[in-house]
């Protein structure tokens, strides 16, 4: 599966990185990019199978990036990873489409949890 | 005043071990916090944007951290702790590596607090300088990375 981490923070994007591999899901292509803007020019050139996006970034935010995505036709399943979430966060995330949120603290548990169901 | 959790090793293992491969962590040391130290500071603010937390790497650890991060080499570590001065990119690494230890002073009941910036102790914003001298809550860890070597992490809240 092609993979990609979008976070503005690299310690974030290692620290995923290291999670997703620590939560059993290796043997992917993994590519990576720090704010949503770029990420929208990935998602359209290389078509990732599953996004992982932070919230809060410079330029686009992960929930732009979504909606610009939905609004352009772009098909991908989508979700967000990030260190805080409300219910407002976790209701607006879904309802642009969003498959799921992972908040704080993140551990190679709720990974398998979350992302079981997307990741083959 | 609200309250703001302090870590301990475990913790701080879970958290930046995920950065830095076989990180050791024990509880205690001795912080040098003076301004010819050389210590970095990462400053965390309440919404309102008083300072209510600081996390110090003393100036070996914050060459270690700094250089392992993008794992430059040993020798550039030493030579930063040696000097007590960091590089532009060690201390880039510093601001990320702070950005993750904001996790280390809250949880689900704590209120929000974030990174503000990174600074040296010398350098340090007035709020935080009063923060470093007065706080009542802190503890002291031994960090150590193969290869790298290590120093002195602490924590400080309101």
């Amino acid at each position: 599966m092609k993979i990609l981490i979008v976070d503005d923070s690299t310690a974030m994007r290692m620290i995923v990185k290291k999670t997703l591999r620590l939560a059993g899901f290796e043997g992917h292509e993994i590519t990576e990019v720090d704010d949503g803007a770029k990420a929208l020019a990935a998602i359209k050139a290389s078509k990732p199978d599953l996004v992982l996006s932070d919230w809060n970034m410079p330029n686009m935010t992960g929930l732009q990036l979504l909606e610009s995505l939905s609004s352009d036709g772009v098909k991908v399943t989508f979700g967000f990873i990030t260190t805080e979430a409300t219910p407002d966060m976790r209701a607006k995330a879904m309802g642009a489409g969003a498959k799921f949120l992972i908040s704080k603290p993140f551990t190679p548990e709720s990974f398998k949890e979350h992302l079981g169901a997307h990741i083959r | 005043m609200a309250a703001y959790p302090l870590p301990d090793a475990p913790k701080i293992v879970q958290m930046l071990g995920l950065l830095f491969d076989g990180l050791d962590v024990k509880a205690g040391g001795t912080f040098d916090q003076t301004p010819a130290g050389g210590a970095w500071f990462g400053v965390f603010v309440a919404d309102s944007g008083e300072p209510v937390a600081l996390c110090g790497a003393d100036a070996n650890l914050a060459a270690t951290l700094g250089c392992a991060f993008s794992l430059l080499p040993v020798g550039v570590a030493k030579d930063a702790a040696k000097a007590r001065e960091l590089t532009g990119v060690m201390i880039d690494n510093m601001r990320e590596i702070m950005n993750i230890c904001t996790r280390l002073v809250m949880d689900a009941t704590s209120p929000h607090l974030k990174l503000d910036q990174v600074y040296q102790t010398k350098s340090l914003p007035a709020p935080a300088t009063a923060l470093l001298g007065a706080s009542k809550s802190r503890r002291e860890f031994q960090l150590q990375l193969p290869k790298y070597g290590g120093g002195v992490l602490t924590f400080l809240t309101v």
